[in-house]
This record gives C-alpha cells, structure tokens and sequence, in this order.
C-alpha cells in the first residue's frame, strides 16, 4: 500500500490529478496484462519516462498524456490488430518460432507418459504446420526443374498455358462465381506476397494480368452502351484510355520482371591497356559555379593521366569559362552556331576529338573519382558493349522532395526508372542512354552519325539507334554521380515536357515495334518507355469519368453496379499489390498517381501534337542552381488542377444530391462513383500541394553525411567532429563543446582521403550548441580539388543515400498521399481567402484528427503532428 | 609468431623511436590505456633509462621504484607494477641514487630481467606495451627478441631523412632477426601545414606499403598538456583527436595479432 502511496506521490510531482489517475491505471493495466516483469520498472521509472510496450500495440497512443479521441484509437487498433494484422515473418520471428517449436517438442516428450493422446494430435498439428511452412518457403524455386527446359516442352506449356488464359479470361459467371474466383485468387496473391522468391513475383504478376484481362474483355464485351449516342462516346472513351492503362501495366510487368542487377566489371591489371577517355561536360546558360565543381571532379578522376582528356563544351561563349578552363588545364570548346543544342555541342566536339571512349556528364553532374574504373570493366567483358549508363543521382531535392519535405525519407519520382526499370530493360539489353553519366564507345557512335539530331530526346533515340545496328548496352546501378534536381515546379515540367515530346517523336520517326535489328524485349521496353509519356490523356479521362455519371447521369459502363464492383476492384487491388511488391522499395503505392497527375494536363497537348506532327517543337534547357527566395503558390501550374478539383467538387455535391433524391436501385452506383471521384480529390489534392514553392535561399545544396573528422584550433587543440553536412563552399560540423570557437574564427577541417589526410582552412560563421557553420576558405585549385575528392567525388559518397530496405506498405502510403492531399487544399484555401485562415485551421485539424483514427502497424513511427489531437 | 615461436603468452607490443622525441612514450601511454578501454588487459612498461612513461600515469617525480630497483634488490614483479588512479596498470623503469643502471653488456643483467618477466609472459591474453630503447644495446637486444610487433614512431618532419634510412639499414633489419613485425607509426600528424604534408609524401615513397601502420596519430596540443597533468590523454580530454587516434591504433593492434596468430594456425 505504501508502495502505491509512494507512486502516488511520484506522478504528482509533475501531473494533475486526473492525468496522475490515468497514468498509474495504465501503468498498472500493463503490468498486470502486457508484460508481468514490468512492475519492478514501473517502480523504478520516472514519470512521463517510462518505455512502455503498449506504446509498440498502439503507436499512436501516448499512454502518459491520454487525449479526448484515445479511447477511439485504441478500441479501433485493437479491433484491426485483432481481425486484419497478420504477424510479419521474418527470419527472426521463424527462428524464433523453430526455438519455440523445439522447446514445445521437449516438453511434449516428458507428458508422454501422461497424456498419449494430446501428444499425437500435437504430432500431427507439428506435420501440418511444418510442412506448409516449407512449401511457402521453397516458393517459386525453379533450381529443380531445369528438366523442363527443352523447346518441345516450352512450346507445349506454352500452348497450353495460352490456353487455360484464354479460357479463363473469356469464361462468363454469374457474379457469385465471379467473386469466388476472384477471392481464390486474391487470397493466392496475399499469400506469396511476403515470399522473397522471384517466383512469388512472377505467379502474382500472372494472376494480375489474368484478372486485368478478364475485366478488360468484359468492359469490350459487355459494357459499352450502344444505344444512346452521347453515352458509346463517352464510354468508348473511357474504354480507349482503360485499353492504354492495361498495355501499360502488361508491358511494365514484362520490363520489370526480372531486374538484371549487373556487378561490376573487373579491368586488365596493367592500366597500359586502359583505353584513352575523353569527357564531354556540355554547358549552355549555367553559372560557372555549377559547372566547376564538374570539371575538378572530372580532373580529380582516377584514370591514367595521360588516357583522360577533360573538354568543357560551351554553347553560351562566355569568357570566365575559358578562363577557367584554361586555368585549370582542361581543353575548351565552342562552336560557330547553336544548332541542335546539346546533341549538336557533343556531335561538335565529338569531330574533334579521338579518345576510345566518350563520358559525357551534365554541366552540374559531378562524378565520383571512381566513375571510370568502376564502369569501364564492361567494355572489356562484352565486346559489342557501345553504352554503359549508371544512374542520374541527385543530391538537391526536386520539386516534390522540396515542397513535400520528403527528401530522403520517400523513394524520389526517378528512383523507379534508375532502381529498378533500367535493371529490367538491362535484363532484354535495353539499357537507355540518359544523357548523362554514361560511357559510349567512339566507334559504334560514330556509325550511329554520332548523337541523335531528330528528336529533342537525343539520348534515348541515339540509344535506339545503337540497339538496330546490334551493339548491345549496360546498366551499372551504382550512383557514381551527383547533380542537382530541377528547381522549382514549373522547371520540371518544362523538362518533362521535352522528355514526352521526345518519347513521342521517336515513337513517330523511328517507331521501335518496327524496323530492323531489335529483339523483341527491346520493342517492348522501348515501346512501354514511349507509350507511358503518352499517359497524360488517359489520366484526365480518368479525373473525369465519374463525373459522367455524377453530373451527366451517363452510363459509361452499362453494368449493374455490383458487377463494376466485382470485375474492377480485384483488377485494382491485384494491379496495386503486385506493383507493390515489384516496385515498392522504389516507389511507394499511390504516389505513382500524384506524380502523374502532376504532369499529366502539361505533356497531354505536346504528346499529341509530337504524334501527329512529330517535326514540331524545340529544345528547352533545364534550370538548376538557382533560389526560390521566399515560399509562394504557384498559380499558373496549378490551374487545370483547380479547374479540375472544382468540377470533381461539383460532382461530389451532385453524387450527393442523387444519393438523397435518386431511386434506390442507383445507390450502389452513385457509391462508387463517388468513392472514385472522392479517391480523384484526394490525388488532385496532391497535385495542389506541390505547386506551393517552398523557399530555397542557399545557393549550394547541402549534402548530409555522418562523418568522422577533425578539427584543429588555432592553438593546436585537435578535436574528434563529425561532418554533418557540405558544399562545395562550407561544411557543417558537430564539435564538441570543449572546444570554444567565435565567430570568424579560423579552423582547420582534417578529412581522410584513403591512406593519407587533408587539411581545409574554413571560417566559423555560426555556432549553435554543438553545431558550427563554418565556409571554406582556401581559394587555390589545389585546394578545391582536395576538398572534391574528400566530398564530393569520394567513390562511396552517394551509396547508401537513402534506406532502400523499407518496405512500401500500401496502407500507409494511402494514409500519407492523404495528408498531401489534404494539405494541398488547405493550402490553396489559405492562400485564396487569407482572412479565413482560422476556420481552414480548424477544417485542416479536424481531418487530421480524423485521420489520426485510422490504425498503425505495431512499433511503426508515428509523425509527432497527431500526438497533439 | 605470438605464443609458439616465442615461447609465451602474452602478446608484446614494443614502442620505439625513430630519432629522439618522436613521441613513443606517449603513443606506449595512449596505446596501453586504449586498449584497457576496449576491455583488453594492457601493461605499460618502461625500460628507457629516463624513466618518462610513469609522469603519463601520474606518478610523481621524486619516485625511483621500478624494474632497475627490482634487479638490485630483487624486489618481485608485483611490487613495481601500479596503477594509476584512473586504473591503469604500468611498470616504470625505476631509477637508483647510485647511478647505477642496467649494464649494457652483462647478460646476467637479461637473465635476472628475463627472471623477472617470465610469469608476465606466461600470462594468456596479456598486451605488454614495452617502451623500447633507442640506441642499441643488450637490453634493447633482448627487448626485441619479447616483442611480437614493434612500432617505430617517426614524426613527418625534416629529421625523418637520417633517421629513416638508419632504420631501414639497421634496426629494421634487427628487428626481423629477433623475430619481431616491424612497423613505423606516422606521429604528430598536422596535414595544415605544407612541410609535414611534403614529408608524409617522401615516407610514402620510401617505405613499402605493407611496413606503414595504416592510421596515424595527429598532432594534438592535448598530449603534451596531459602530460604536464600527469594523466592519460583521455582522461584529460576524452573529446581530443589524439584518443581517437590511440583507439583505433588499439583496435589495429588487437586486429593484427589476431591475423598473425590465425596465419601461425595455418602454417602449423
């Protein structure tokens, strides 16, 4: 008794009564039901400190500062946790469970005697249990089948398997079957899900396309009203862009089924051998700032010296550039017109230049010192190697990464194509060039008629062109190179544009699914890489559809609703769940639609007018290095969103009204309709968060490291720091607070760079606790260079960049793509119609609140944000 | 090369200087106290006539116990091992008021020193960091002839000229004979300043890749100013660059005994 007077008192010394009464009842709940060996702790911990178990069942729950909505959560948690979380297995929780399993057997051994009968029923439970988990286990393990690979019975299973499809997709059920199947299937798909084998992939990407195929031969079939005009219109419509969507999703399963992962290529020991390189750094309107840190980094390349020639290829004829180049020995090119821009510059330069090789980096991608010795094995190893392409790795945030303050955290919109659709198209040898950070070989270019002038994608179509004449290309995923991202909204859609208008010229001017020299994986790689820029139309016919039926009371998909629900949900859930599984450690579910979303009204006009007129439209050059001074909404981008958003607004009204006033055989359809266009909102909303440009006053990016370093003092004192972060004009250190420094005090930075050390002399410019912003003062090339090879262009500078290993977990990403979206409408609110700010703060709250309801996995991390409702 | 070829357990790490005031009293200190941090049982033990590597662990000047008292007394090994107050244990080298020391010539003088060590030798997982004459002689002979590794300590300035070629013409090669892994240690490491970053270069020219111990301590205002407070660098300032150093200079040691004895198991 004592001993709860004494807790009693504790929790007093710093909570109110009622929140002392809370906290001792929940600390005693869980001692007593969670975790018995809990009581001495409790007697132990602090108030407010104590690390409970709980927290790991409930992560959204703070058991010592329970709020008004916690009851909710927690009963809503514990329901989910009850019904619908399944245990993860992971190699711990299975060895775990074989220790358990061998304890049990022990035990089981010594009530033999006693109890014959609960032994054999518990033999038998063992059996059962062993023997699916092995079958789960040994999934998709092909290694004992090597017998079926003749080409008689290829083509037998073939014929037959393209039979079952075909049988399995055409079949008409009723829609108690239907459901039947669909469940099995659905079940099946849940069920490899978490079976790290390739074959779990391929059986899930098989049922998706099954079940996507079965719901498109029902919407060809079945679903298109013929009777009223305005309704085949709109519904061959819908139809057109859904056929797009489903050539999409078949060609990307087929490129991305069997990512090649390519390991580095060992070069002759005898570096005489090494071929001569040159490098091609093309610059049209970047500040010199930009472009210097590339070439020392190019200078600072381990390469023989006398093989490594280094040109600046500069469009804008600008002084400081050829001062600079001449000052730091690399060779200095321009020509007498501009014509045919980038491609145009290399073409130029390429004439005038003989080494093996040509590297070529984008004025502000910086390499790593170990670019070359890491990418050029492969040309010893395939001798028709005529490409080799290793990721575009960006160490400023994009667009997305800035406005959304995600950077680091969420896969970036290229992570998919440079970690995982460049792997796949490695696998059929369809690697693309991308313009930058790749190594051509000077022969093969040449027979191509060097870079390709057609197209304002000359990368991709010089790729194609290779590809024709046989050479084969490679894709080495290991970033080697860093540059920034497009800076601001606008920018990366102006570059976008050109990267659709360019896919779709190629696809006019040199249509890869015909013509010589590819195989057919090629045709298909490049054909989904061409096709998916053309997805801009599609989407907005998507945004639109619901309102077909919301507004115009347009049957676009004549079927009972239940139908609809049956044929087209499982063609959704499969299509996510596979795509989760395939991509997901590359980009998270439903984030994929926001990007898209984002471009889709931008690249639908020049994708079209590139496909009827393809010889149309120049060359626009990508801003970068620039400030956004102060946070603004970028209005003009988002117009055709808003404009949407407020016809998806009205169509919700009308969904509504029907829902009041329609018959009762409509509500099931008025449902879905809008549970659609309320899932289009949300996206929509997305779209609207981006184009609020959040301020950027720091001329250099900041690249983040935990390193190791010292610091010298000007007494001699020599400090164990950590580098926080740099650029290439300061760095940021963590110094120990034994060490005093002021401001404008003069430091020296020792950094290791392999066996021996350097130093850099820099400034303090600010001190805030352990953390000190210092600028780099030495100004000698020497130095610079120095600085490059222990930041910048050290060869494990961008590995491990971002935690590649957490898995996409769709239901939080859904939570997530929600918070964007709803902070993209409170945004525009607010900007709108400032005075009435507060009463959006309380709207935005309340759905926070709202959605702060929702479960959360066991242990996940929760965003300090919802703690407060 | 550790317990079978030597005939003993503990594993002897010698410290030597390749021209005076390199610094390997204070890397015997920093090492030794570095590896106890790591959980490792180290002895410092001193047997340079000066008797400097006690004032690291704080003991006062005016004591002259240590292993030259032991000798001419013939005190036991447990009287002249201390400890320092943070706990550090270290042997120094003692000193007598008749100017006596140990006799550079008399064997006698190495049996009764070889007496003296043997049941420290013939303790298992022991590190004996030995500060090791400079000039050659029978103690320094003998103290070889102990060690598993020797760290030369060379400091990048313009002395390391005469003082390396003279290590590599004549103590490395006697310190293979003894059997001993020759190694030389950069000490006093400033990269800042050009003329140390010009030396560093010369030695990297000169000494084969594998005979440079692949760390170095920087130069650091901290060890001198710990040694006028008579205690260890990390108890003066745990924060300071030297302690890292001496710690990742005791996990290589560590490393590279280990490697050597499993090579050892090899060959056997």
């Amino acid at each position: 008794m004592s001993l709860i007077v004494e807790q009693w008192r504790q929790a007093r010394r710093t909570l109110t009564r009622t929140r002392a009464c809370m906290h001792l009842l929940v600390l005693y709940l869980e001692a007593i039901f969670v975790h018995p060996g809990m009581q001495g702790k409790a007697r132990a911990g602090k108030v407010g400190e104590s690390d409970f178990t709980l927290r790991f069942w409930f992560p959204h729950v703070d058991f010592t500062r329970l709020r008004f909505f916690d009851p909710i959560r927690i009963i809503l948690q514990a329901l989910w946790l009850i019904f619908f979380q399944q245990e993860k297995q992971t190699e711990q929780s299975l060895r775990e469970a074989r220790a358990a399993k061998a304890a049990a057997k022990k035990h089981r051994r010594q009530q033999l005697v006693k109890a014959s009968k609960r032994w054999v029923s518990g033999q038998f439970n063992r059996f059962a249990t062993s023997k699916a988990t092995r079958v789960i286990n040994q999934f998709g393990d092909i290694t004992g089948y090597a017998w079926l690979d003749t080409a008689s019975i290829r083509i037998s299973l073939t014929v037959i398997a393209a039979l079952v499809v075909a049988f399995t997709i055409t079949l008409p059920m009723d829609a108690n079957s239907q459901a039947v199947m669909l469940l099995i299937f659905w079940a099946t798909a849940l069920w490899v899900r978490d079976v790290q084998k390739r074959g779990a992939l391929i059986l899930m990407v098989v049922l998706s396309v099954l079940v996507s195929s079965r719901y498109l031969y029902w919407r060809v079939t079945q679903t298109i009203n013929w009777d009223v005009p305005t309704d085949t219109a709109l519904s061959l419509l819908l139809l057109s862009a859904e056929i797009y969507a489903w050539t999409i999703l078949v060609l990307g399963y087929i490129q991305t089924i069997w990512p090649l992962k390519r390991k580095v290529a060992q070069l002759p020991e005898d570096t005489r051998q090494w071929p001569s390189v040159d490098i091609f750094i093309p610059s049209y309107n970047e500040p010199l700032s930009v472009v210097r840190p590339t070439v020392l980094a190019a200078l600072a390349m381990d390469w023989p010296v006398d093989k490594l020639n280094i040109y600046l290829l500069d469009d804008g004829r600008r002084s400081d550039f050829a001062e600079f180049a001449k000052s730091v020995n690399v060779g200095y090119m321009v020509r007498p017109d501009n014509s045919h821009a980038k491609a145009g510059n290399l073409n130029h330069a390429l004439k005038k230049t003989t080494g093996d090789f040509i590297t070529i980096f984008d004025c502000d991608h910086i390499p790593t010192r170990s670019f070359l010795q890491l990418s050029m094995g492969w040309f010893y190893a395939d001798k028709d190697l005529a490409l080799l392409q290793t990721p575009h790795h960006f160490f400023s945030p994009d667009p997305f990464e800035k406005n959304l303050t995600i950077f680091r955290n969420k896969p970036n919109e290229g992570e998919l194509f440079y970690g995982l659709i460049q792997d796949g198209n490695d696998m059929w040898n369809a690697s693309f060039f991308c313009g930058s950070c790749a190594v051509l070989k000077r022969g093969p270019l040449e027979k191509v008629g060097g870079i390709a002038v057609e197209t304002v994608t000359e990368d991709a179509h010089t790729a194609l062109k290779l590809h024709r004449l046989g050479y084969s290309s490679a894709y080495l995923n290991i970033p080697q190179a860093a540059g920034l991202a497009t800076e601001s909204l606008s920018a990366h859609i102006g570059q976008r544009i050109r990267w659709a208008r360019g896919m779709a010229q190629i696809f006019r001017l040199d249509n890869p699914l015909v013509g010589r020299g590819l195989n057919l994986g090629q045709r298909i790689c490049y054909a989904n890489a061409m096709l998916y820029f053309l997805n801009g139309l599609p989407r907005i016919i998507f945004m639109m559809a619901p309102l077909a039926f919301l507004l115009l009371h347009s049957y676009i998909v004549f079927a009972p609703a239940i139908m609809i629900a049956l044929y087209a949900l499982p063609h959704i859930v499969h299509s996510y769940l596979t795509n989760s599984k395939s991509q997901g450690r590359y980009r998270h579910s439903f984030w994929a639609e926001m990007y898209e979303t984002v471009l889709a009204w931008y690249i639908m006009r020049p994708t079209l007018v590139a496909l009827f007129a393809p010889k149309h439209g120049k060359f626009n050059v990508t801003a970068k290095g620039g400030q956004t001074p102060t946070s603004y909404f970028d209005w003009e981008v988002s117009k055709p969103y808003i404009i949407l958003v407020l016809l998806c607004l009205i169509g919700f009204l009308f969904g509504i009204w029907r829902l009041l006033t329609g018959p009762s055989d409509e509500y099931l359809t008025v449902a879905l309709n809008l549970l659609w266009v309320s899932y289009n909102l949300i996206i929509l909303g997305g779209a609207v968060a981006v184009a609020e440009e959040s301020k950027q006053v720091r001329t250099s990016n900041r690249v983040n490291v935990e390193r190791p370093i010292s610091v010298v003092n000007a007494t001699g004192h020599s400090f164990a720091a950590e580098l926080v972060d740099y650029s290439d004009r300061g760095a940021g250190i963590r110094l120990p607070l034994e060490c005093a420094v002021s401001e404008g005090e003069e430091l020296h930075l020792i950094m290791a760079e392999g066996p021996s050390m350097n130093a850099f002399s820099v400034t303090v410019v600010s001190r805030r606790g352990d953390l000190v912003g210092t600028l780099f003062t030495s100004d000698s090339h020497e130095a610079q260079m120095a600085l490059m090879r222990a930041t910048f262009s050290r060869a494990d500078a961008w590995v491990g960049w971002r935690d590649e290993t957490v898995v996409d977990r769709p239901i939080s990403s859904f939570r997530e793509v929600i918070a964007i979206g709803a902070r993209g409408y409170y945004r525009m609110a607010s900007n709108l119609m400032p005075k009435l700010q507060p009463i959006f703060d309380v709207i935005y709250r309340m759905g926070r609140g709202v959605r702060s309801l929702l479960p959360y996995f066991p242990g996940e991390k929760v965003d300090n944000e919802f703690l407060r409702f | 090369m550790t317990a079978s070829k030597k005939s003993k357990a503990a594993t002897v790490v010698g410290v030597q200087n390749v021209f005076g005031g390199a610094g390997a009293t204070s890397i015997v200190a920093g090492l030794a106290v570095a590896l106890c941090a790591i959980e490792h049982r180290a002895i410092a033990i001193d047997l340079n006539r000066d008797n400097s590597l006690c004032l690291h662990f704080g003991m006062e000047p005016t004591e002259n116990q240590g292993i030259i008292s032991a000798l001419h007394n013939g005190s036991a090994l447990l009287d002249i091992t201390f400890e320092s107050r943070s706990g550090y244990p270290f042997i120094p080298m003692g000193m007598t008021s008749e100017e006596r020391h140990i006799s550079e010539t008399a064997e006698d003088d190495m049996d009764k020193l070889a007496d003296l060590f043997a049941p420290l030798f013939a303790k298992q997982e022991r590190f004996l960091i030995i500060d090791l004459p400079t000039e050659p002689s029978a103690l320094q002979r003998w103290a070889y002839r102990q060690c598993d590794l020797v760290l030369n300590i060379v400091r990048p300035e313009p002395r390391l000229i005469r003082g390396l070629s003279r290590y590599l013409v004549d103590t490395a090669p006697r310190q293979v004979d003894a059997e001993a892994h020759s190694y030389l240690l950069l000490n006093g490491v400033a990269p800042q300043v050009v003329l140390q970053r010009d030396s560093m270069d010369f030695i990297r020219g000169q000494i084969a890749d594998g005979r440079l111990v692949p760390l170095m301590v920087n130069s650091d205002q901290h060890v001198p100013e710990a040694f006028a407070q008579r205690c260890p660098v990390r108890t003066y300032q745990p924060k300071a660059q030297a302690a890292r150093d001496f710690d990742a200079l005791a996990l290589w040691v560590v490393h590279e005994v280990a490697e050597r004895s499993v090579a050892i198991v090899e060959d056997a």
